[in-house]
């Protein structure tokens, strides 16, 4: 199992990635940006199950690089997770019309984390 | 303004702290509104607040209860102020005021949050917006000033 981690806060990747740990994936690979996020899906083949992603990040935004994945035939089948505050609730309407598979809504427990993605990754 | 959202933004700030920090904050002494030249303390963290509803929120917190807060948040012991408390701080603040923006009564967006770091940090408050502030406290964390301004436009 191979997580990909895109969100400009490295405080949100070390907690998703010690709830996803704690479900047994230890395969998971962070981008600090949109940008950097594309770019290493290409670069790792599109081998990801799942890719968590920020909604609100300073370059390349989660909504655009929603678009660009799904776009893609590459990579439109692989599930993505988006991770939100409350305060989007219209830009989550449109990443579950653009393809997202599933978003988490900040603030949120580990456990909550850990409900939302498991199904991604049995 | 006629509606509360320091209560909106306390309200958000428990949720978060209870969320994610596992500890639920409660309100020290009462809330007071400032403007002109305000003292923070030396972690400030920043962010603004766009949409119909213009304004800002900050937490701000002493050196040693941001690495108690972070420490905690990220499961591991921090023993200086570096990045990884600088950007936790601020992530607080981001998750805060995206809770708090969801309970206003006007559509609010949010900016992006940054930090003030330093002794003797002071913002400076608009007379035609002013801060309203409230101190919150936590037995784990120690206290910290959670303050807003907002003007619908």
């Amino acid at each position: 199992m191979r997580v990909l981690l895109i969100d400009d806060s490295t405080t949100m990747r070390k907690i998703q990635r010690r709830a996803l740990n704690t479900l047994g994936i230890e395969d998971i690979d962070e981008a600090p940006n949109g940008k950097e996020g594309v770019d290493k899906l290409q670069a790792e083949s599109y081998s990801y199950n799942l890719v968590m992603l920020d909604m609100n990040m300073p370059e390349m935004g989660g909504l655009e690089v929603l678009k660009a994945v799904r776009a893609d035939p590459n990579s439109n089948n692989i599930p993505i997770v988006m991770c939100t505050s409350v305060a989007d609730k219209e830009q989550v309407m449109e990443a579950i019309k653009s393809g997202a598979s599933n978003y988490v809504v900040k603030p949120f427990t580990p456990e909550d984390l850990q409900k939302k993605v498991s199904k991604y990754l049995s | 303004m006629n509606f509360d959202y320091l209560q909106d933004c306390m309200d958000a700030t428990v949720n978060t702290y209870e969320k994610m920090l596992g500890n639920v904050p409660v309100v020290v002494g009462e809330r007071y509104t400032q403007t002109g030249i305000i003292n923070v303390h030396d972690v400030t963290a920043l962010i603004g607040f766009n949409g119909d509803g213009l304004g800002s929120l900050l937490i701000s917190m002493s050196q040693e209860n941001a690495m108690k807060t972070i420490s905690k948040f990220l499961y591991t012991e921090l023993t200086e102020v570096d990045d990884d408390v600088l950007d936790g701080v601020e992530e607080i603040a981001n998750i805060v005021a995206g809770a708090a923006a969801a309970r206003f009564k006007f559509k609010t967006g949010l900016g992006l949050p940054t930090i003030l770091l330093g002794e003797k940090q002071r913002i400076h408050g608009n007379e035609d917006a002013p801060w309203l502030f409230i101190t919150m406290k936590t037995e784990a964390f120690g206290e910290f000033t959670l303050g807003a301004t907002l003007k619908e436009v």
